[in-house]
């Protein structure tokens, strides 16, 4: 027995389980970006920077406007981040500030709703979401590419469950037809 | 039964919702059959169903201009990184001192296989003594550097056994440890969702109780464990281990070959062959001598009386020369010493009995691990060890992270 291995040292040399560490890493950066690490939030930055982005942009339908909202959700989330307890987790509390922000922000910016333009030229998925009317594209997104819950919608967009429901279908048949098929 | 006939509009209007799954049964059976008899509303149900789909799949985006020049700017950062990104994290410290419980080790009269040889550690390698105190029924292992020689580097040379400052400045004590946290940390009803209830819940006191009290949906669905789950968890885990390595300790024991502990029991003398070792390495070994002229079967039991016969033990250990180092082993090494300081920092601004039970629990954790660290070394093939191995460093971290993520503001 080698018991000088013991408190920390024992477990060097064996084969741990990978899943552990990656749970772990977000939590730990978070915890030192709270206390002012500034590479521990730049990780962070790095690590979700294409989901955040990807969310900023197909909520605000422009990927100009999605690097200003991305760029306003990190430097949220970095004053924020003494508030964030663990809970589900960083993805989680960070996808939920986009959305927040983005939404926030874009009010002054969706005057101008984009219209749908049914049938006629041949457009990816992106573009037909980007062309779909603000609250339908909001809903779609939200719902059909960020996976959150009607709950969730309808408490970002202060609506009720049902509408969300109601939204999102009149969004489908919308994108439907923008793309023409 | 009653069947529903639906017309084409009224499909059309729910047909998201049923995609969804979200429709009530028989709902959701009138529009099936109504899909089964009309090809339109079917060839719409599943355009809608592929859309669905390929939403879901849409590809991650990347932006085309750097962002975090303006983040860094608009947060304060640095130009220059203030430290720079370990890729390979600092050692943990190696405790001077663990105890164990006299009755983690069973009784060597029971054990074939014994070595009548004197066993002699490797020249140079780092040896754990012991002394047993009869009072507490505790054996305390202390490690003492070997005897230098031209075939093994000094000691100093490896990194592993260099000395950091310790999160715990008493040393893990099992037995004690594990019997208050039990009795200091109640099984929670909830998991404290504010910084006021996380105080309350850490601070409160209640007899341990052997069947767990119903737990809350809410605290079910909570995925991070608060540090009194830890702390209890920790418990047990010094428990089942405890049984475990007494049964470790039995089989090293009985393996001809691998003389790492030695021991002579009864008459509370050495015989001459090991006197003869001991004399030749005076700093290797030292004995830990027990009262008894008998000896009694171990109980893992815990919280049964120590058996008041304790048989004398030598024990000493030869270090394991080389480690090879995985990734997931730089990912804890870097965990546990990242918030460990950060843990250090904070803990003047928290609340001297919060402190109090993180130590408290950070010990137990300590002496569970190693006393699982030991019983792996022995056995490195137990897959029960392996997970109690994983769980334990699992509950280390969430219980340091809690920590560090404490503060005197408001809560979320």
């Amino acid at each position: 027995m080698s018991y000088q291995r013991t408190k920390g040292q024992w477990f060097k040399g064996r084969k741990l389980s990978a899943r552990v560490p990656r749970l772990m890493s977000d939590l730990t950066d978070a915890a030192l970006a709270a206390e002012g690490d500034y590479v521990a939030f730049e990780r962070l930055f790095r690590k979700y920077l294409s989901p955040v982005y990807s969310l900023c942009a197909r909520l605000s339908g422009s990927r100009d406007r999605g690097a200003e909202l991305t760029e306003e959700v990190f430097v949220s989330a970095w004053a924020r981040l003494r508030q964030f307890r663990g809970g589900d987790g960083f993805d989680v509390w960070l996808r939920r500030l986009a959305a927040d922000v983005t939404l926030t922000k874009s009010e002054t910016h969706d005057g101008d709703a984009a219209t749908v333009e049914p049938g006629g030229e041949s457009i990816d998925l992106d573009q037909a979401v980007d062309r779909l009317p603000t609250e339908a594209r909001r809903i779609l997104v939200l719902h059909d590419v960020e996976g959150f819950r009607h709950e969730d919608i309808a408490e970002i967009l202060g609506i009720t469950p049902g509408a969300s429901i109601a939204k999102l279908r009149r969004a489908r048949v919308l994108l439907k037809e923008s793309l023409g098929r | 039964m009653t069947t529903f006939n639906l017309t084409c509009e009224a499909v059309e209007a729910t047909l998201a919702d049923y995609l969804d799954e979200t429709l009530e049964p028989w709902v959701r059976t009138a529009i099936e059959g109504h899909l089964v008899g009309c090809a339109r509303c079917t060839a719409l149900a599943h355009e809608l169903r592929n859309i669905a789909r390929e939403l879901a799949a849409l590809p991650a985006l990347l932006p085309e201009r750097e962002i975090w020049p303006r983040v860094a700017a608009r947060i304060g950062a640095p130009a220059i990184s203030p430290e720079p990104v370990e890729e390979t994290a600092p050692l943990a410290p190696v405790p001077e001192r663990v105890v164990f419980s006299s009755d983690t080790f069973l009784p060597l009269s029971e054990q074939p296989g014994v070595p009548e040889e004197p066993l002699v550690p490797a020249a140079g390698s780092p040896v754990i003594t012991g002394d047993f105190h009869p009072l507490t029924s505790e054996v305390v292992l202390t490690r003492e550097p070997g005897v230098p020689t031209r075939e093994t580097p000094p000691l100093t040379n490896e990194p592993q056994l260099t000395k950091e400052p310790q999160l715990t400045k008493e040393p893990p004590v099992l037995r004690s440890e594990a019997a208050s946290i039990a009795h200091e940390l109640p099984l929670p009803a909830r998991v404290p969702s504010t910084l006021a209830d996380e105080r309350a819940w850490l601070s409160r006191t209640a007899p341990v109780t052997t069947t767990a009290p119903a737990h809350t949906a809410a605290a079910r669905r909570e995925k991070r464990w608060g540090p009194l789950q830890i702390g209890l968890a920790a418990a047990a885990l010094v428990m089942v281990t405890a049984t475990t390595s007494s049964l470790l300790t039995v089989r090293l024991l009985g393996r001809a070959g691998t003389p790492s502990v030695a021991s002579t029991a009864g008459t509370g003398k050495a015989p001459s062959s090991e006197k003869a070792a001991s004399s030749q390495n005076p700093p290797a070994e030292r004995s830990i001598r027990g009262q008894s002229t008998e000896r009694e079967p171990v109980e893992s039991d815990l919280s049964t009386p120590t058996p008041a016969i304790a048989p004398a033990l030598t024990v000493s250990a030869v270090a394991s020369p080389t480690f090879t180092r995985s990734p997931e082993d730089a990912v804890y090494d870097k965990e546990i010493n990242t918030l460990s300081r950060i843990v250090r920092r904070k803990k003047s601004r928290l609340d001297p009995s919060t402190v109090t039970v993180i130590d408290k629990n950070l010990r137990a954790l300590d002496s569970a691990s190693a006393q699982i660290g030991a019983a792996l070394e022995d056995d490195p093939s137990s897959s029960l060890l392996d997970a109690q191995a994983s769980r334990a460093l699992e509950m280390k971290v969430e219980l340091l992270r809690r920590a560090a993520m404490m503060r005197s503001g408001t809560s979320l």
